[in-house]
């Protein structure tokens, strides 16, 4: 467990964010923890404890603890969707800029004329600052064009202006030319799906979150063991592999000492090792899973979500 | 701040306090500098200690529409 900070001293100097723009991201940040939990998260918070209970044999005080740490969590999650939206584009990118990374020699080491297909979980803040510190890798000329898939209909950028695009591009934090979301709510799987094999045929860097929904177990699904339970997810990533025979990279963001967070990328996985598809996608997301929500169940997504059989 | 997350998990007196006087608990966790930035940020300049909690936490529950992933 951790401890109350007890001065502002203690806090992490982030090179290239201004000290009010900081204050403001913390401060946001600490208000939006401050409402007491809701009814729909009152609900989300009692089907994560029995999920935690039944995968990691927690007693009911820890499942509680951890499962209070995943609504936290996702407060923290809403609360950097909104500066996505919201904050003037030159503090976004001064956030993005002050992302660790770890462990980029595995992205740079991608043989980039094969195209890459990165996975990632629905842990910590997985949608925002990650997609945005790779459209703005690419922007930089550090990886190739960047393709985030995801759908729409949840958070809502599909409605973000075009102004907003516009002072995106200007402030350097993202190119429309090395970046675009495809939306499988816009596009329809079949179409989107065929616009992914398309961009990694070409060589592109894809990223995707297979864990966005769960499956009834069937043998045809992905397999994740989480601790003592087993989900099933959809075979989407795998099938992708199949079609374009590309290397797989998990890849994810975690809380970064004080108020900073890393982007974490781990080994490749491949085809070429002798493993068929379904076995590559299924090795880089059970490494994610271990080094995630194995080492702090809190921040991922899947404890709210009903998904345990009784 | 996943130390104020750990400490909101674990401590009910710390989570009551968070919720009723979370801009005295924003300044005493080394958080207070960035409270007017906040207000401008999201035109609540005249929201007050709770209110400003409960309108940000109104406005971020309507990011997500009731749906979890």
């Amino acid at each position: 467990m951790g401890k109350l900070l007890g001065s502002a001293e203690a806090r992490t100097v982030h090179p290239g964010a201004s000290d009010k723009a900081w204050a403001t991201y913390c401060s946001a940040r600490l208000l939006a923890l401050g409402a007491p939990l809701d009814d729909l998260e009152q609900a989300a918070m009692a089907r994560a404890e029995v999920s935690l209970q039944r995968c990691f044999g927690f007693d009911s005080a820890a499942a509680a603890y951890h499962a209070r740490r995943c609504l936290l969590f996702r407060r923290e999650h809403l609360i950097h969707e909104s500066f996505v939206l919201d904050m003037p584009v030159s503090q976004v990118l001064q956030i993005i800029d002050s992302v660790v990374v770890v462990g980029l020699e595995q992205l740079l080491h991608v043989n980039k004329s094969r195209g890459l297909l990165l996975v990632s979980l629905h842990y910590s803040l997985y949608s925002s600052l990650l997609w945005l510190w790779l459209a703005r890798a690419a922007a930089r000329g550090l990886i190739g064009r960047f393709t985030v898939f995801m759908r729409s209909g949840y958070m809502a950028y599909g409605a973000v202006s075009e102004h907003r695009w516009e002072q995106a591009e200007r402030s350097g934090l993202l190119s429309r030319e090395s970046f675009a979301l495809v939306d499988r709510t816009e596009s329809g799987p079949s179409a989107a799906a065929r616009e992914l094999v398309s961009r990694l045929r070409r060589g592109d860097v894809v990223l995707l979150f297979p864990d966005a929904s769960f499956l009834p177990q069937n043998d045809k699904a992905i397999k994740l063991s989480i601790g003592r339970q087993t989900v099933s997810l959809p075979r989407g990533a795998a099938w992708l592999v199949q079609a374009v025979q590309c290397p797989v990279l998990p890849v994810y963001l975690r809380p970064h000492e004080v108020d900073g967070h890393a982007v974490v990328f781990g080994a490749a996985h491949d085809t070429r090792a002798g493993l068929d598809p379904g076995s590559v996608v299924q090795g880089a997301l059970q490494h994610l899973v271990h080094d995630t929500v194995m080492a702090d169940p809190g921040p991922w997504q899947g404890w709210v979500r009903d998904w345990l059989p009784q | 701040m996943q130390y104020i997350i750990d400490q909101a998990a674990s401590e009910p007196d710390f989570r009551q306090r968070l919720a009723e006087n979370p801009l005295g608990v924003a300044r005493s966790v080394g958080y207070g500098d960035g409270i007017e930035g906040v207000k401008d940020l999201l035109d609540l300049r005249d929201a007050q200690s709770n209110e400003l909690c409960e309108r940000l936490h109104l406005r971020l529950s309507r990011l997500y529409s009731g749906k979890w992933i």
